[in-house]
């Protein structure tokens, strides 16, 4: 695609292929940077092997072959399809499936799961994923109040968990509210970013709070970061207010009240 | 009080013996001593070498001498090990137990916090059984389980069968 560095060769795969082959894999594909062909010479060779659906545990294992660090993920179809029904998982994994290239497929299903991801349309999930985003900024609720307390406790520690998890929090209820298709976790932010509006007020807190970008002001400070956390979250009540339930509206406003005497 | 939660390890099974009493309200039915679980072949499948790749477990901890007070742990009871709970092969059954003393702490709550978290890694559902009288229900339905079915109990009595979907919420691309 681009200059990028350095291709692995179809031998090197087709080594790595029969290493780690066995009975219980029904196929296997190469997502990641070296399927969409912009690897740099860092990056991981990221392999999904599909097991049958009952397998357990699913987790990954690692590798070093000739210099690459290797990534062998587990899957099963059922928990594709699963995960591909759920908003927050199907901004990741539709996009990662669609770059994906088949190495491996002894029964054809790896092929028939990728056709499904190709077809796949967000409109159906749209709703699901709007109340999932109402559900994230009220739970965060509970991370405005820990800041609070642990500003006022002047708890260092709490004050980064607490500013950590509202980032992250604001970061996924937008994703699931425009429904930001994530290509690569490199692009998380700005892909999000550039959805809610790149000179948005939302992208300006959330760049300042990530530290990509820096203004005048200090904004390295705890203090300044806690403000910022707050500010964010209002950012993303505003965007999302006129979607919450009564309940979730009644909560959120609360902890609005409280950024407010807080800022 | 600011209870710990740590991930439970293999040398942990002596203490969740010990919870698994209390989890299966073995004092209420005239159970002697936190080691009458090792002989109950209907309870004993929920501990029985812990540790296995599948096991998922935490443990809270008093924190001033990080004495342990509480677990919850779940495990794949499949095949031969199948319950009255049994959803299917990739389900695993919960299990929780505070010490008396510090039950209604909100122990529990954070146990099940952690504990939920972590399953989200290795499956899509996690089920439980309790006893319809006993008020832990509340907590389950507040953490986002639902009924699915009514059963009796080991003792005779009714428990409910509740399972919550659990939505990974980090990234699961390949």
């Amino acid at each position: 695609m681009y200059n990028s560095v350095p291709s692995i060769s179809d031998i090197f795969l087709k080594e790595l292929i029969a290493e780690i082959d066995n009975d219980t894999i029904r196929g296997i594909v190469l997502g990641g940077s070296h399927a969409r062909g912009d690897a740099t010479p860092y990056s991981d060779i990221d392999l999904a092997c599909f097991v049958p659906d009952t397998f357990r545990p699913l987790r990954k294992r690692y590798l070093y072959r000739e210099g690459h660090l290797i990534s062998i993920g587990l899957k099963t179809l059922e928990r594709v399809k699963q995960q591909i029904a759920e908003p927050y998982q199907a901004l990741w994994i539709v996009p990662s499936f669609r770059q994906a290239k088949v190495l491996l497929d002894k029964d054809g299903s790896v092929s028939e799961l990728k056709l499904m991801v190709e077809q796949f349309t967000w409109d159906p999930l749209r709703r699901e994923a709007i109340g999932y985003a109402g559900h994230i900024l009220t739970s965060d609720a509970e991370f405005v109040h820990k800041l609070s307390g642990n500003l006022w406790r002047g708890n260092p520690s709490g004050i980064v968990y607490s500013v950590q998890r509202l980032f992250d929090g604001a970061t996924m209820a937008m994703a699931l509210y425009y429904g930001v298709f994530i290509t690569t976790d490199n692009m998380y932010y700005q892909e999000i970013e550039s959805a809610v509006g790149s000179d948005s007020t939302w992208t300006q807190y959330h760049c300042l709070l990530s530290g990509v970008k820096t203004i005048g002001e200090d904004t390295s400070s705890l203090d300044a970061r806690a403000k910022l956390a707050l500010r964010l979250y209002r950012e993303t009540a505003s965007l999302l207010l006129p979607t919450l339930s009564e309940q979730r509206l009644n909560v959120v406003e609360h902890v609005l009240n409280l950024i407010e005497q807080a800022l | 009080m600011n209870f710990i939660i740590r991930q439970a390890s293999k040398d942990d099974e002596p203490f969740l013996w010990e919870m698994l009493y209390y989890a299966a309200h073995m004092e209420e039915d005239g159970g002697v001593s936190p080691q009458a679980a090792k002989k109950n072949p209907d309870l004993l499948k929920y501990v029985k070498d812990w540790g296995r790749e599948t096991d998922i477990g935490c443990i809270a901890l008093e924190p001033d001498s990080h004495q342990p007070i509480g677990a919850a742990w779940i495990r794949l009871l499949i095949a031969n090990e199948k319950t009255t709970s049994y959803v299917d092969d990739v389900t695993p059954e919960l299990a929780i137990a505070v010490l008396p003393e510090y039950v209604g702490k909100g122990v529990g709550t954070l146990l099940l916090k952690y504990l939920l978290e972590a399953a989200k890694q290795l499956y899509p559902r996690v089920v439980l059984s309790v006893r319809a009288t006993n008020p832990a229900k509340r907590l389950y339905e507040r953490m986002g389980f639902v009924v699915t079915g009514k059963i009796a109990n080991r003792v005779g009595t009714e428990s409910l069968n509740m399972v919550i979907q659990l939505q990974a919420n980090y990234n699961v691309a390949i």
